[in-house]
Formats: structure tokens, C-alpha cells, sequence
């Protein structure tokens, strides 16, 4: 003992020890719990220094009403009264408490005891509190229980997530049970195949901020979005702690000031940022934000952020095998349902309805079908099928394919897979995409109406070069094509195309064939008409021969004039049968020289004097000659005869305008009926060999002429069209380049079709 | 067609010129009145022509512009004053030769010799 304190009186000794005792001690006296002695000790607990001779009740805000009750208790019926474990914090309070979380910054928990003191009656005349530090006690059963408290969550985490096998449920699940024991908000992203990541869920505690919710969602992918941490946490497989965002750091990473407002609004004072690994592969990022700051990430949570992540790492990594597994089952179904509907008809067309409608709904919420125009006059694209589970769409998507046709030379799209045979996969749809990708205002909102989320062009292939392309799109299902889909696509894009080269090479041979039958009739019935004229006057000679009276020589010469008439008919008619034959197998050979087209254009004219006279139309000829440039001249008399010809026949005695221009470097002929006019199905098949607009019945003619003409104008570098209608006639117009240099032989425009001569 | 039938009356319908005026010179040799019609319409119009002598055969082609052969048989049919006159088919389509039995059986197929076809109409005519 000090020497000082050994002297001192008695009493003042006792509070000098009180004074300086480690454990918290206040002595008050009276009704108001005046501050008698307060020792360092107490004054630290409750954080206020000099209360002596103060009520103890109004030093600091420390002991609140629920202790001073407990002092009147012991103060009035004399009792010791002890309180466990309670909290004392200097300010400023935290009124934020958390179930789970850990004690405050500051925070400190103590077992307080009220002693009455008695004076020498015997009275009640103040009390003594002590007080015992638990802080450290009360920390460690608080560290306890929580664990215990992050085991059973992660517990229900993992029944939870093992609940389902739909993937998007899982996912969805994932943020689910983050929010609002560990986040305010969660997200959950997966990576693709080619690194980036796609948010899949999005969950907030407050559904009174769904709205922003949904904004976040639609307009900010998480590439865009905090991508530095993102990247961090996926490069270094550990979860990235950001345990305050300010809102400079918040203003600094957004986007645009409405990516600022979603943010702010959605709040994110403090987050954990944790990749999601399974087998050893990252499968994802969840993201866990806190709005409020005052109750930020504390590095503790980040084992528990992690363990989190890893668990729905693996139920998504299972959920992604039993996709994947469904998938495989659903395609060996799907293909074999393909193959037997496109083996089942000939009839390509109902064949890729039918598939298209296949596609959808399991690969697909759309599906078109496009193949290559099969006259190669026109290599147009057309549209075959087009499948939506809603018939209604599937007007709407037809509607917009004959209002915007695509761009033949586009280096992107249906087109251009139907040109390279590659396929194209759009695995996420942005709306820039379609703002590059569309016309107008018009189509764009059209197109925007269509909801397409993710895209997959694939080539129908044969044996041969691409003839068409099958496309998918993922609207409403808000699924998304991955390279995988690309190969099983493709798959179904070369069966579909071998049908559909079968389908074409059957329907080609049954109309080769029915074409050679239609011909032969017709060529034997055109070659027999001047036979039987001849035989009719033959035996008609040899009847005369029977009986010499009846021989008139008048009459004999006018029966070989008419039999020699028919043999030059028989002989044109044999020539345009080798002209044809000739042209089949591509060996018409153009004899070119300095020609005048208006010269052969009058020359024609005047040979069809008679005929014009007895069809009784009435006829102009529109020439401004000279029209000079390097044709075959015979060729050319061919052409505009074979048209002329036809104007007359077809023209039913209505007016016929033949006329021949120069236009630029072109020579131009138009042949002008007002006849029964071609249909407009018929206008390119009329170029074809042995086909007519009208019936074999009422029309003779071997059904050569207009394909005849063609092969001869295509071979002199020239090109043929004709614009009619039904009822209104026709106007067939010939271009011919003046100088035209390649002597080529005239190509078959239908190369793989079998000649039938 | 208010004369009976007394004149040996032929009606050729062929699209083809060589063909009708063949048949018309012939016949004609064989002092039949030969009408001819270049198609169907022509034909009906001819038969129905008040100042023309029914003919006792028609010998009808059957692929023709405007109106064809059976387009022509159809008309010949509802009318009642035409029906009963015999048509005997001349075409160069070989498989008709079946089909003519609509047209009472008789055919003749293209290249013809005239002795042929003067057996045929004198069955009918003579």
C-alpha cells in the first residue's frame, strides 16, 4: 500500500479505492440518483466525465428509461436488481439493428447490479451500481449463433436450390435467397460461350422499386455495368469486396445519367461481387449490393458471399447438365420427327411447313423457311414457312417479309448465309442491332414489336452450292442460342436440304418428263398436219393416175405445188426441232456482222403483211433507223419474227405496235398486242422450254418460241422481258448491247435439266 | 338448215389450210358440197347459217384454235337441230382414237389417204 493512502482518513480511503477500481462503480444518493461518486471506470462506460452532484438519469443518454426503472425498483423496494448484458454505445445510436449482424462499431455489452445503500436508520438513501465488462462474451455467443445462423441459410440455400432442375427457376432461386437476410438486391449473371455475361435474375427486398427493377434489366446488361469488378472477380475467382460505394464512384461508373438514376434508385452503398465456380469453371457472377450506408460489407461477409455463390454455382452447373442432357433427348427426338416428315412427302413446301412447325416451340419461338427461287431468270429468295406458336404473328411476320424485302447484297442476314453458306448466330439481340439493322421508323418499331431476343441463321445445303436458310429466333421465351444450337441447326439445315434438292430433282424429272410427253404430242401433231395435207393430195394424184380421163394438168400442178408448199413446212418444222436441239446442248453458233436492226425489224414486218391483213389487226411499225451494231442477222430475223408471230396469234385481231430503238448502248425492240395477255404465274415459266400460257388444245406450235428467242438473246448479250395482264395483252421488250464482244456458244439455262430431245 | 337432205353435204372442220382445201378439192372430185370452218365457231356458225344444207357427215379436227373439236361437239349436242349429225373424228392424236367413241365411234388418224375418208362419209352419205 502507498504511504499517501495509509494516512488518509478512513472513508475518503474507500472512495480513493473506489475511485480507482478497473470495474465500473457509481454511487448515488436520494430519489433523483444523485451522482455521488463515479468512478474512471463508469465514466468510460457511459462516456460522460464531472456528473458529480447530477441526477444520474440525466448525465448522458446512456442508461435509458428501461435502467432507470430499475434503479426506482431497487431505490423504492430495496432490493438488488441486476440487468444482463446490456448495451451501451456512445453516440450516436445505430437504429438500424440487425438480426444477424455483428455488434456495432463501438459497442459495448456489460452486467449491471442496482445495490441499495441504507443510512444509519436504516433508510433507503441511494444505491451503488456496478457494473461487469461482458463485451467480449456477449461478441463470442453473437459470433456463435450467427454461424449457426449462416449454416441453417446456407442450408435452406442448398435445399432451395436443389429443389428444381429448371434452369431459370435455379437462377432466379439464387437471388431469391440472398434477399433480405444477406442483400437488399441481388444479381444473377451467367457467362457465355464467348466470355461475356448475361444477367438472368434480378431480385430487390423493396417491391416498390420492381419498376426500376425491370428498367435495369432491359436497358443495362451487365457487361456495361461495374464490368471492372466483374472482370476481377471472374479473372481471380474470388469474390470482390467493395465494402463502401460513394455516389462519386456510383456517378463515376454509370453510363448515362438514366443508368445513374436506375442506380441510385435501386441503391448500392456497399457490395460483394462473387463468381459463381463449378468443376473448376466459372458458370457466372452474383452480384449482393446493400443500399444503406450505415450498414455496409464488413470483409467477414465475404466467406459467406462466397459460399453462397459457390453453392449456386453448383446447382446451376447441375441445372445447366439437365438442360444440357434434355436438350440432347429433346434433339434425338426432334430429328427423328424432322426426318420422317421431310422423307414422308415430296412436296417441299408442306414438308418445310411442317418442320418449321417442329422447330417451334422447343428451338424456337420463331422459325422461317427461305429457299432460292428455282427459275435462274430470277434468283429471287422466297419465303416457304413461317411457324409462331400465335397464328396472328405469323401474319404479322409475313406481312413484314413482302413489305421489307431484305437486301440481296446485305453482308449480313438471310441473304448473305444463303450466298457464304455460313451460318450466323445473333446469341443476344441489342436494340442498336436492330436500330443498324431496319429501314425505317416504321420497320423498326415493327421489328421492335417482335420482341427478338437472340438469332440463328443456318444454310439449307445439298449436294451442291446453299439453297436457302432456315431461321430461328428466341422472342417471348427469352432464351438465347449458344454454339451448340449452331451445330444441331445446321444438322437439321443439311437433311432439310438434301429433301428438299430430292423434292426439287423428283418434281424437275416428273415435269422433264411430263414436258417431253406434252412435246412429242405436240411435235407429232405439228409434223403430221402438212403430212396429212401431202397424203391427201398425193392420194388424190393417184386417183387421177387411175382414171387418165379425169387427169387435168391444171389441177395436177396446183396438187404438187401444194404437196412441195407442205415439204418446206415439214422442213422449217425440222429445222426449229434442231434449233432446239442445238441450243440443249449448247452449241448455237452466232454468226456476227455489222447489222441493222431497224432494216430486219421492217423486213419482218413486211413478211407478216398477209397474216397482219388476215388477223385483222391493226398494226404499227415504230422504227428510227439506222440501228446498227454486231448481231447475227438471221438471229435476229428469228427473234422478232418468233415475237411478231406470237402478237399476232395471241393478239385477237386487236392493235399490234412493233417497234425498234436506240437506247444508249442498247438496241431495244418491243412487240405491243392487246390480246388475252399472260397471267402473271405464267410469266416466267413462258421462257421455259415446252411451255405456253395457254392450252396445247387451242394454240398450235411446238411451245419453243419464247424460250428459243431467249436463248438466242441471251447469247448475242441481250435480255428479254415481258410486262401483261390478263385481258390487256402483252409487251415483250428485247435488249440488245450494240457491240456485244464474247462470241460465247449460248449457254442452257437449265443446266441439270435432262434433255428430252 | 331447212333443206332435207338431198345434196351430198360435207362439212370439214380443220385449222389447218392445206388440210381443208385438200379435203374440199377431193370430195368435191367425188361431187360432194364441201363447207369447210377453220375452228368450232366458225362451224357452228356455218350449220346454223338458214341458207345451208345440212351436211350428211362432219369431219372434225380436234385440236383447234378459239374452239376445239370437243368444245364443238358440247354446242353440237344442245342443239337440238345439229345433234343427229354423225361427226367422224380426223386428228393426228393417236390416243384419241378411244375418246372418239363419244363422238360415235368413228376415227381416223392423221396422215389420212382420201380413200379412207371417202369409205367413212359414203357409209354415212351414200
Amino acid at each position: 500500500m502507498p504511504e499517501e493512502i495509509r494516512v488518509t482518513e478512513p472513508l475518503d480511503r474507500l472512495a480513493a479505492l473506489l475511485m480507482q477500481a478497473p470495474t465500473p462503480i457509481c454511487v448515488t444518493w436520494g430519489p433523483a440518483h444523485r451522482v455521488e461518486i463515479m468512478n474512471a471506470a463508469f465514466e468510460a462506460m457511459v462516456g460522460v466525465a464531472g456528473a458529480r452532484g447530477r441526477p444520474l438519469g440525466e448525465v448522458g443518454s446512456a442508461l435509458d428509461a428501461g435502467q432507470l426503472r430499475l434503479m426506482e425498483q431497487a431505490f423504492c423496494l430495496g432490493e438488488r436488481v441486476e440487468a444482463a448484458e446490456v448495451a451501451l454505445r456512445p453516440p450516436p445510436a445505430d437504429l438500424h439493428a440487425r438480426p444477424s449482424g455483428a455488434a456495432g462499431a463501438g459497442e459495448r455489452f456489460f452486467n449491471l447490479v442496482y445495490e441499495p445503500l441504507h443510512d444509519r436508520t436504516g433508510a433507503i438513501d441511494g444505491l451503488m451500481i456496478s457494473a461487469v465488462d461482458v463485451t467480449a462474451h456477449v461478441a463470442s455467443r453473437r459470433e456463435f449463433e450467427s454461424a449457426q445462423q449462416r449454416a441453417r441459410f446456407l442450408g435452406d440455400a442448398s435445399a432451395a436450390l436443389s429443389e428444381s432442375l429448371d434452369y431459370a427457376r435455379t437462377l432466379r432461386r439464387v437471388a431469391e435467397l440472398a434477399v433480405p437476410c444477406f442483400a437488399d438486391w441481388c444479381t444473377v449473371s451467367e457467362t457465355d460461350e464467348s466470355g461475356g455475361l448475361r444477367r438472368l435474375a434480378v431480385v430487390h427486398r423493396d417491391p416498390a422499386r420492381a419498376p426500376l427493377v425491370v428498367e435495369y434489366e432491359r436497358h443495362f446488361p451487365p457487361t456495361e455495368h461495374r464490368a471492372g469488378d466483374m472482370a476481377h472477380a471472374l479473372g481471380s475467382s474470388r469474390a470482390v469486396l467493395r465494402a463502401r460505394v460513394t455516389d462519386a464512384e456510383l456517378c463515376a461508373a454509370a453510363q448515362s445519367p438514366d443508368h445513374l438514376r436506375v442506380m441510385r434508385g435501386l441503391g448500392c452503398a456497399s457490395c460483394i461481387i462473387a463468381p459463381m465456380i463449378a468443376r473448376g469453371a466459372t458458370v457466372g457472377v452474383v452480384s449482393f449490393m446493400r443500399s444503406e450506408p450505415d450498414h455496409p460489407y464488413a470483409a467477414g461477409d465475404v466467406a459467406m458471399a462466397e459460399e453462397l455463390a459457390h453453392r449456386a454455382a453448383l446447382a446451376i452447373d447441375n441445372a445447366r447438365l439437365y438442360r444440357a442432357a434434355r436438350r440432347r433427348e429433346e434433339t434425338m427426338r426432334f430429328f427423328a420427327e424432322a426426318s420422317a416428315v421431310l422423307s414422308s412427302s415430296l412436296d417441299y413446301e408442306a414438308a418445310f411447313d411442317k418442320v418449321a412447325q417442329l422447330v417451334v416451340p422447343s428451338f424456337a419461338d420463331w422459325c422461317a423457311v427461305d429457299v432460292k427461287a428455282e427459275t435462274d431468270r430470277d434468283p429471287a429468295i422466297q419465303n416457304v414457312a413461317v411457324a409462331h406458336v400465335n397464328p396472328a404473328k405469323v401474319e404479322l411476320a409475313r406481312e413484314l417479309q413482302r413489305r421489307y424485302q431484305p437486301d440481296p447484297n446485305a453482308t449480313y442476314g438471310r441473304n448473305n448465309v444463303i450466298r457464304t453458306g455460313r451460318s450466323e448466330l445473333y446469341s443476344e439481340i441489342s436494340d442498336a442491332v436492330l436500330v443498324a439493322s431496319t429501314r425505317d421508323s416504321d420497320h423498326l418499331s415493327a421489328i421492335r414489336a417482335l420482341g427478338l431476343r437472340s438469332c440463328l441463321i443456318v444454310p439449307l445445303i445439298g449436294r451442291g452450292p446453299p439453297i436457302g436458310a432456315l431461321t430461328l429466333a428466341w422472342a417471348e421465351s427469352n432464351h438465347h442460342y449458344t454454339a451448340e444450337d449452331v451445330a444441331v441447326m445446321e444438322d437439321l439445315g443439311r437433311r432439310a436440304g438434301f429433301a428438299l434438292e430430292n423434292a426439287r430433282l423428283y418434281g424437275e424429272t416428273q415435269s422433264a418428263v411430263r414436258l417431253r410427253d406434252e412435246f412429242i404430242s405436240i411435235a407429232s401433231h405439228e409434223l403430221k398436219t402438212p403430212l396429212t395435207s401431202m397424203q391427201l393430195q398425193i392420194s388424190g394424184i393417184r386417183r387421177a393416175a387411175a382414171s387418165p380421163a379425169r387427169l387435168d394438168v391444171e389441177k395436177l400442178t396446183r396438187r404438187v405445188d401444194a404437196i412441195d408448199r407442205q415439204v418446206g413446212r415439214l422442213a422449217e418444222l425440222v429445222d426449229g426441232l434442231l434449233d432446239v436441239s442445238r441450243a440443249v446442248a449448247g452449241r448455237l453458233r452466232l454468226n456476227l456482222e455489222e447489222v441493222d436492226l431497224a432494216e430486219v425489224v421492217r423486213v419482218v414486218a413486211e413478211r407478216f403483211t398477209g397474216e397482219l391483213g388476215a388477223a385483222r389487226s391493226d398494226f404499227a411499225l415504230d422504227v428510227q433507223g439506222p440501228i446498227l451494231g454486231r448481231w447475227d442477222r438471221l438471229r435476229l430475223d428469228d427473234v422478232v419474227t418468233n415475237l411478231l408471230g406470237n402478237a399476232i396469234k395471241y393478239g385477237a385481231g386487236r392493235p399490234i405496235r412493233l417497234a425498234a430503238r436506240l437506247d444508249g448502248d442498247l438496241a431495244a425492240v418491243e412487240v405491243r398486242d392487246h390480246g388475252i395477255g399472260i397471267p402473271e404465274d405464267d410469266q416466267q415459266r413462258i421462257f421455259q422450254r415446252f411451255t405456253r400460257a395457254v392450252s396445247s388444245e387451242h394454240y398450235g406450235g411446238f411451245g419453243l418460241g419464247l424460250w428459243i428467242v431467249q436463248v438466242l438473246v441471251q447469247a448475242m448479250g441481250g435480255s428479254i422481258g415481258v410486262e401483261s395482264a390478263v385481258g390487256e395483252g402483252a409487251l415483250f421488250t428485247v435488249k440488245l448491247p450494240c457491240h456485244y464482244i464474247g462470241q460465247r456458244g449460248a449457254k442452257s439455262t437449265q443446266d441439270h435439266e435432262p434433255a428430252v430431245l | 338448215m331447212s333443206q332435207p337432205c338431198c345434196e351430198r353435204v360435207v362439212l370439214v372442220v380443220d385449222d389447218d389450210p392445206g388440210i381443208r382445201e385438200a379435203l374440199a378439192d377431193l370430195l368435191g372430185e367425188e361431187g360432194y358440197q364441201v363447207v369447210t370452218a377453220m375452228n368450232g365457231v366458225e362451224a357452228l356458225d356455218k350449220l346454223r347459217e338458214p341458207s345451208q344444207a345440212r351436211p350428211c357427215v362432219i369431219l372434225l379436227d380436234l385440236m383447234m384454235p378459239h374452239m376445239n373439236g370437243h368444245q364443238f361437239f358440247a354446242e353440237q349436242q344442245q342443239d337440238r337441230a345439229l345433234a343427229s349429225i354423225p361427226i367422224v373424228v380426223i386428228s393426228a392424236d393417236g390416243a384419241v382414237r378411244q375418246k372418239a367413241a363419244q363422238f360415235g365411234g368413228e376415227f381416223l388418224a392423221k396422215p389420212v389417204r382420201i380413200e379412207r375418208v371417202l369409205e367413212v362419209i359414203e357409209r354415212h352419205c351414200g
